[in-house]
């Protein structure tokens, strides 16, 4: 029973949540503004969450503030006529066959393929957390020295929000994580096809970028991992999204991209990168615009505050800054790293990613601006950060490589893609065909 | 003629809707019925569970210096601390079938759950 409310709760929340969006972006379709409302309220029931473990309050407080809130945008802000977005199906059947099949791709890998619990880092990390944070009398036991192989500073964003479900539900059942899993999996398709689609000469694109989603095994392997990689990219992808969004100083996208990169570093530690990067770009693009910049700052001030709240009072050291320092030099010194990191990606681009390769070829004989944009120099950027991690790290180069490099590309690819068709649409614009 | 056509539409999207949410459901079903190596162990773990209080540490030692079982054990625990200090007054001991079975100084084996491979064995400090 709590859990249904718990449930029903997060639902209306995400549609009040993309009401309130309607009301700050104008010129965003209704789709878009669901998809963005769901992620905010996914953020926002798991920064809840994680102050009523904090403070110490039981589950069914937060729900009774959850459901006043409900409440209240329905009754005031009538936010259920949001739902009402059937003509738009109707009224490009191809399009959304087209998605509905990429979707149904994904369902049938998690038919054949998905695990029960996940791979080694979602119930070794992830779940594990989960656990924890579904107790909230003794949720800090996260963070005992014997739990030091779980990383204990990882961010709890994905925790939080299975640990809500959990504690809600009254048990700890596998089938919370793993259909949250699929979740993510689905939305990252769907957010992508309607950034692109909000756009009439990009709506061919779109379904190109779904297309690719549903043949990238690699992209639904990582997905059903149950871990925060998909979760994170789905943060960046929206980031990059919204940045290409704002086309003036007037508009509010600007504020929502930067409330999603920062919502990254409450998602996963190398989020800290991606949102340094996002805004050191964004800064150096803008430095001349107050308004702008004001805007940014607002929408990535509370998560920057909660994430950083974490950092300070509950995280421990990370393990690549603790181990790290010594012999950083040493290994920056040394060609064999170099050596065998390239090797490494080159062997990953001309063999599992060599449709990434594929399609990156192909924008580059098409639309050589893409290359020189500050979107992808942005993406490009955090992979060469990810690249000194691995030419600095403690652990061993070759196991550290075979254990998340394809885990650190699951976080850029979409955001890739999507970016990518944006610039290409935009040179090469499609007039689509009425399909009635 | 564009009514009809529109409620084509609506029964080709509501049926692959509906084959999609019932491969989810189905693989949900077949999933929570299968039982892996973690749901074996936390069948085992069940009675030894019931014996620790919530959110307390206790040792752990086991046969074989596995980190998987390890992690394991500690999962399906949480949010109870495993902690491989042997000088807790409650001990998990992880028995080997194929091994010899080994005493930990000072305690006693109060609680014994089985799985095919192990010995679950909790032990308790002698006064």
């Amino acid at each position: 029973m709590t859990f249904v409310f718990a449930l029903i709760n997060l639902l209306l929340l995400c549609i009040g949540c993309a009401m309130l969006l309607g009301r700050c972006i104008a010129d965003l379709g209704r789709p878009l503004k669901l998809i963005t409302g769901c992620i905010i309220a996914l953020v926002l029931v798991s920064w809840c969450y994680y102050l009523l473990l904090v403070i110490g309050i039981p589950l069914w407080g937060l729900l009774i503030v959850l459901t006043l809130a409900n409440a209240a945008h329905i009754y005031w802000g009538r936010s259920l006529q949001i739902l009402s977005v059937g003509n738009f199906y109707i009224a490009r059947p191809k399009q959304t066959l087209i998605l509905l099949v990429s979707l149904f791709s994904i369902v049938l890998y998690f038919i054949f393929f998905q695990s029960k619990h996940g791979d080694w880092d979602a119930w070794s990390i992830w779940n594990l957390h989960a656990k924890f944070m579904a107790d909230p009398r003794h949720w800090r036991n996260m963070f005992a020295p014997e739990l030091n192989y779980s990383h204990r500073d990882y961010p709890l964003m994905l925790p939080s929000v299975v640990g809500y479900l959990w504690n809600s539900l009254g048990n700890c059942t596998a089938n919370v994580p793993l259909l949250f899993a699929l979740l993510v999996a689905f939305s990252i398709p769907v957010a992508t096809y309607f950034s692109l689609a909000a756009d009439h000469d990009k709506r061919t694109y779109a379904c190109l970028a779904v297309l690719l989603f549903a043949v990238d095994s690699n992209f639904k392997l990582i997905a059903s991992y149950q871990g925060a990689d998909t979760l994170l990219s789905l943060f960046i992808l929206l980031s990059v999204a919204y940045l290409l969004r704002q086309v003036s100083a007037s508009g509010n996208q600007i504020g929502i991209a930067a409330f999603m990169a920062a919502s990254g570093t409450w998602v996963k530690n190398e989020g800290w990168l991606f949102f340094v990067v996002f805004t050191l770009a964004f800064l150096i693009r803008n430095y001349r615009s107050a308004g702008l910049i004001k805007k940014y700052a607002i929408g990535a001030a509370l998560p920057l505050i909660v994430s950083l709240s974490f950092k300070l009072f509950y995280a421990p050291a990370n393990d690549l800054v603790a181990a790290g320092g010594k012999s950083l030099l040493t290994y920056i010194k040394d060609p064999a790293r170099y050596i065998a990191i390239i090797k490494f990606i080159l062997v990953a681009l001309t063999g599992r990613y060599i449709l990434l390769t594929a399609v990156l070829m192909t924008a580059l004989i098409l639309c050589r601006r893409y290359f020189v944009s500050s979107t992808f120099m942005i993406l490009a950027l955090v992979f060469m950060g990810y690249m000194v991690v691995y030419l600095t790290t403690p652990y061993g180069l070759d196991w550290h490589l075979t254990t998340s490099f394809d885990r650190v590309l699951q976080h850029l690819c979409p955001s890739l893609i999507f970016s990518m068709l944006y610039y290409v649409a935009e040179k090469y614009p499609l007039k689509e065909k009425r399909d009635g | 003629m564009v009514k009809t056509q529109n409620r084509k539409f609506v029964i080709a999207v509501a049926m692959l809707v509906l084959v999609m949410l019932t491969g989810i459901g189905a693989r949900g079903y077949q999933l929570s019925r299968s039982h892996f190596d973690i749901d074996v162990m936390t069948d085992a773990l069940a009675p030894v569970a019931a014996q620790i209080a919530i959110g307390t540490t206790i040792g752990y030692y086991a046969d074989e210096p596995s980190d998987a079982l390890y992690n394991e054990a500690a999962y399906i625990l949480a949010p109870v601390i495993l902690s491989k200090n042997m000088g807790k007054d409650t001990v998990l001991y992880i028995h080997k079938r194929d091994l010899p079975l080994k005493q930990v100084p000072g305690h006693q084996a109060f609680l014994i759950s089985e799985t095919e491979q192990y010995q679950l064995i909790l032990t308790k400090k002698t006064p």
